[in-house]
């Protein structure tokens, strides 16, 4: 009889909190260090890892029952020693992802990369696999789920109280704790050992972090071009799970958003707020004296104070208001009220408290209000009507020109949320956004393409005569007014634009030779994309375009992405587009590689390892990839459609990981107990194809309903809704796993190892398809996916039976 | 015995050098063929310049290896010493003449400065990071550059008490023109101002001070590794 160990479902638990904790922080921190773009990307592929453990697990799986408990301690072990040198290595390596395609020895150490991050996952995946082997399936796969959903809420609750780095050691403790827990299965000399070690681990680590100096950001982010700057220092840091705020003075530091050549005035040197070391924004020097800031009339983005009559300044709505230089302006123009929204309760409480005396106090101005909100969330519950909505330069230069946010959704440049901002215009209101120039042109083409959709969209007769663009050296403001512009409008657009030397790109009574004086590029695309966008076919123009310049929608909100098959000729070659900009590309260029690699994982243990029982590897194979695809693809829509209704990235974010973990972790827990066993998993899967499809028609007036309720209704709300979905998927994998090990036991590792790679796969598959098709495609996919495993299902059973 | 060892150890040291700094020669002399001439930079003296200055010496040591590479390369502090062919269209577009006064914001490593001094007489660059205006002035100095004056200040001020400049390049990173730069500018001056993120495309503008009052801006279009000979956006 084999001896039970204690603690292996307590160590389960705990591996998965600490599991999923490593790689959301994992991404925090490579967003910090880098950008955010690959983080996702190359922490999907680490997860590659995950099925690597299966692989090792269904070959090494005689040696492994003979020596169980060591093999067990040892993947407890080896997980936080991996993650804490891997952490050094990862730190330490001089990855810069600009240089790819530049420099040969940047692919190795992206490998390096991969290796660092990977190792750990390999570890503690083992852990669940050892355990899944042992102990009940349902059980174990409960804890897994439970663990991931729970580290999913214990990142986020650390992250308002840790810098990202420490999270990290937390995390680390975690998982020292755990194999110090299942050390007491050994005897009394291997608990010592691992306790002192465990904990000279931990100091040590804790030590690395200055001894090898790794909080440090590119060289490239702005945060750290901006620090070499004289007399210059971070002189606070704010961190929350929505990001790293850090205040900054230097000398010299001066941000305007672009400003005209012709100003007579000085730009007077600012402090700013960086968030995770990019996207700065500025905080103005303001003592109540607007004079000293008549500067900001020579910012292209004063456009719209212009074209507004001098009379019609009521209330003026700011979509971020930073380091609040839009609220100065709102205060230099005359505003009577200006609506501020802040999502970043860290950039309050600094402009409120540390910048209180620097900015004038700007956030507790008598005609300012901030609202802690999201541009949506407000609106929903907002009756006010705006004679200026403002949307200035919510990105970085760096990070625009780079195309380092190719593979990030945008809920702000939508149609739907365009069409929003346009409603809440009052009747001669106007909707003013302003973005830099990049080069070749695709940013603000598309841009426009969104604008003039949103005037279309609106049902208005003449868009053209809604609509007015300028250009600045750097930027471009896309003006849209609820009413006709007038001709006296024009008159001051164009004045505006003349004595500032600013080009004008379109207002409906352009000449051609009016465009393109000022500042000249080779070809006046902006005016001619304009004229085609407004035109009865815009499509033969978006088509030609070499770039994709589609309208993003809340389905395919995707505007940083512009790489389009047309494109693909642009990317080698001596014309080349730099690697960040190739967004989608880049995708389908590491999926190629993934999906080999996953393969030959997969079917290394067919050849290795006597697994093979008659007829079970291809409905095993099929089964397990099938629900791995189809639980993120499940998960993406839908955390696309609840971020839409909890009006917050982060929130959404943990309530749907958690909530869907968790209520797996239920339907697994209870997936014995319910239906009839030989067609369990068949009904599983009608029942959660019916909650899909119903989800399809009821789902949007359920979330209108409450879209505007209180944010505690909304999160109850949502978890309601979540349950019964995560509640059935909890069926899949437990269920398919009993099947496999009833028959054959040294399958189950192998369909474990399946999942674990299609989980990689679908990952990047989703990410594709959403991009190229839209979320409602991918949620199809899955549909698809869940009902053909149900019906695989059966042929698994009898292929078992027989 | 000793001394023969020193000996031979000097002997071999020398012959490392000439070796090596033959290798650098050709190395430059294959780089203005093949990544300057060759893609239309037609001016004598610039092509002059490329050919003569040893941008290796600008380079920190462990990334030597590619200073002639067709590329630009990381010199620290987030900078990058630009692509060859990079400084040579820049250059050219400045129409530099050796009476020529010219104002470079942004010194980096020096290169620029060194290929612009090779042409005029005079040439002041001011760089806002001290580690790079130390190691830069110093550089410069021991080449014998006496013709380029180094000033560590921000260079949103230009560099008046020797205004006005025939031109201005500005190659730090720059959210917008400084308004004194175009102060500074002599009237029918030309100023040159690259912009774009490290190792990316870059779109270069030319701003041509027709009068005190009137201001043209040229967009020249992308640079990386070539032109893009392409209408923009078609």
């Amino acid at each position: 009889m084999e001896r039970r160990l204690k603690f292996v479902p307590l160590c389960v638990f705990l591996t998965s909190v600490s599991l999923l904790s490593y790689e959301i922080i994992l991404v925090r921190i490579f967003a910090i260090v880098h950008w955010q773009n690959l983080s996702s990307l190359i922490i999907s592929l680490a997860l590659l890892a995950f099925g690597a453990s299966g692989t090792f697990l269904t070959i090494f799986m005689d040696r492994i029952n003979n020596r169980y408990p060591d093999f067990f301690i040892g993947s407890l072990i080896c997980f936080p020693i991996t993650l804490g040198i891997g952490f050094i290595i990862y730190c330490k390596t001089p990855f810069n992802p600009f240089e790819v395609g530049i420099d040969p020895v940047q692919i190795i150490y992206l490998l390096i990369y991969f290796a660092a991050m990977a190792v750990p996952f390999f570890f503690s995946a083992g852990v669940i696999g050892l355990a899944l082997q042992k102990y009940p399936i349902g059980k174990t796969y409960f804890l897994n789920l439970a663990g991931s959903g729970v580290g999913a809420i214990f990142v986020i609750v650390l992250s308002y109280l840790f810098h990202p780095f420490d999270i990290l050691l937390a995390v680390t403790i975690l998982a020292v704790i755990s194999s110090i827990i299942f050390s007491t299965n050994f005897s009394k000399k291997f608990i010592s050992i691992i306790t002192v070690s465990g904990l000279t681990f931990i100091a040590l680590f804790y030590l690395s972090f200055d001894i090898f100096n790794l909080k440090q950001t590119s060289e490239y982010k702005p945060l750290s071009r901006t620090l070499l700057l004289p007399n210059s220092g971070i002189i606070m840091e704010k961190f929350s799970p929505l990001g790293l705020v850090q205040a900054v003075e230097a000398d010299g530091l001066r941000f305007s958003g672009d400003l005209s050549m012709m100003t007579p005035y000085h730009i007077p040197e600012q402090k700013a707020l960086f968030f995770d070391g990019d996207a700065m924004s500025a905080v103005i020097p303001f003592d109540g004296n607007l004079d000293k800031h008549r500067y900001l009339d020579y910012t292209p983005s004063s456009i719209a104070a212009h074209i507004l009559s001098t009379n019609h300044r009521d209330y003026k709505l700011i979509i971020g208001a930073g380091g609040g230089s839009s609220i100065v302006s709102g205060l230099f123009y005359g505003f009577n009220h200006i609506h501020a929204l802040e999502l970043n309760p860290d950039v309050i409480s600094i402009m409120q408290n540390e910048f209180r005396k620097y900015s004038g106090d700007i956030y507790n101005n008598p005609r300012v209000t901030v609202f802690p909100k999201e541009h949506r969330g407000f609106l929903v519950s907002s009756t006010n009507r705006y004679s200026l909505i403002e949307v200035a330069m919510t990105d970085s230069f760096a990070g625009t020109a780079s195309g380092i946010y190719a593979l990030n959704e945008s809920y702000l440049y939508t149609l739907e949320s365009f069409s929003m901002l346009f409603d809440a215009l009052d009747k001669n209101g106007i909707l003013a956004v302003t973005r830099w120039n990049v080069t070749p042109p695709r940013d603000n083409v598309k841009m426009i393409n969104l604008a003039v959709a949103t005037l279309k969209n609106a049902g208005l007769e003449t868009p053209s005569k809604h609509i007015f663009i300028i250009r600045s050296m750097r930027a471009s403001v896309i003006v849209l007014s609820k009413s006709p512009i007038s001709e006296t409008q024009i008159q001051k657009g164009r004045n505006f634009a003349k004595n500032r030397g600013f080009d004008l790109v379109y207002h409906y009574d352009i000449s051609p030779d009016e465009v393109n004086r000022f500042i000249r590029i080779p070809e006046p695309v902006y005016y001619k994309a304009t004229v085609a966008f407004l035109s009865d076919n815009p499509g033969f123009f978006i088509n030609r375009y070499l770039f994709d310049i589609n309208v993003p929608t809340d389905n395919r909100p995707y505007f940083h992405n512009f790489f389009k098959r047309a494109t693909l000729p642009y990317l080698t070659g001596e014309q080349s587009l730099p690697f960040t900009e190739w967004g989608l590309f880049v995708l389908i260029l590491f999926f190629i590689p993934t999906l080999v690699l996953s393969f030959a994982l997969i079917i290394l243990p067919l050849i290795l390892s006597p697994i093979k029982t008659k007829g079970l590897p291809l409905p095993t194979f099929l089964y397990f990839s099938l629900i791995g695809i189809g639980f993120f693809f499940i998960e993406m829509p839908f955390i696309q459609r609840f971020i839409l209704f909890l009006h917050h990235p982060t929130y959404s974010l943990s309530v749907i990981i958690s909530g869907l973990l968790i209520f797996s972790g239920i339907g697994s827990f209870l997936s014995d107990r319910v239906f009839n066993p030989k067609r369990r998993i068949f009904f599983a899967s009608l029942c959660l194809v019916g909650v899909l499809i119903l989800y399809q028609i009821i789902l949007p007036p359920i979330l209108r309903t409450f879209s505007s309720h209180t944010d505690i209704v909304r999160i109850i709300i949502t978890l309601i809704l979540l349950f019964p979905m995560g509640f059935f998927m909890g069926f899949f994998f437990p269920q398919g796993l009993n099947a496999v090990k009833s028959t054959n036991s040294r399958a189950m590792p192998w369909a474990w190892c399946i999942n674990g790679f299609f989980s990689v796969i679908s990952v990047m598959l989703a990410n594709m398809l959403a991009i190229y098709a839209g979320f409602s495609i991918v949620l199809y996919v899955a549909i698809g996916c869940y009902i053909l495993a149900g019906v695989l299902s059966i042929r698994l059973v009898k292929a078992i039976r027989a | 015995m000793k001394k023969r060892i020193f000996a031979s150890a000097i002997l071999l040291l020398f012959c490392a050098t000439l070796l090596f700094a033959d290798q650098y020669a050709s190395a430059r002399k294959r780089m203005v063929d093949t990544q300057i001439r060759a893609r239309g930079i037609k001016s004598a003296d610039v092509l002059r310049a490329m050919e003569t200055v040893p941008r290796h010496l600008y380079i920190p040591a462990p990334r030597r290896g590619q200073a002639y590479n067709d590329h630009p390369v990381p010199i620290g502090y987030g900078q990058t010493i630009s692509q060859p062919y990079i400084v040579a269209y820049m250059t050219e577009l400045l129409q530099p003449k050796p009476n020529h006064r010219v104002l470079e914001i942004g010194t980096g490593s020096g290169y620029q400065a060194a290929i612009l001094a090779e042409i005029v007489d005079k040439v002041y660059t001011v760089e806002i990071v001290e580690e790079l205006a130390k190691s830069s002035s110093e550089l410069l100095k021991n080449l014998g550059y006496d013709n380029i004056k180094v000033k560590h200040a921000d260079g949103y001020y230009g560099w008046e008490e020797h205004a006005p400049f025939d031109s201005i390049m500005v190659t730090a990173a720059a959210e917008f023109v400084p308004p004194p730069l175009i102060k500074q500018l002599k009237v029918g001056g030309i100023m040159c101002i690259p912009v774009g993120p490290p190792f990316h495309i870059q779109t270069l503008y030319l701003i041509r001070k027709v009068s005190e009052e009137n201001i043209e801006t040229t967009v020249l279009g992308q640079v990386r590794f070539v032109p893009l000979t392409r209408k923009e956006g078609n």
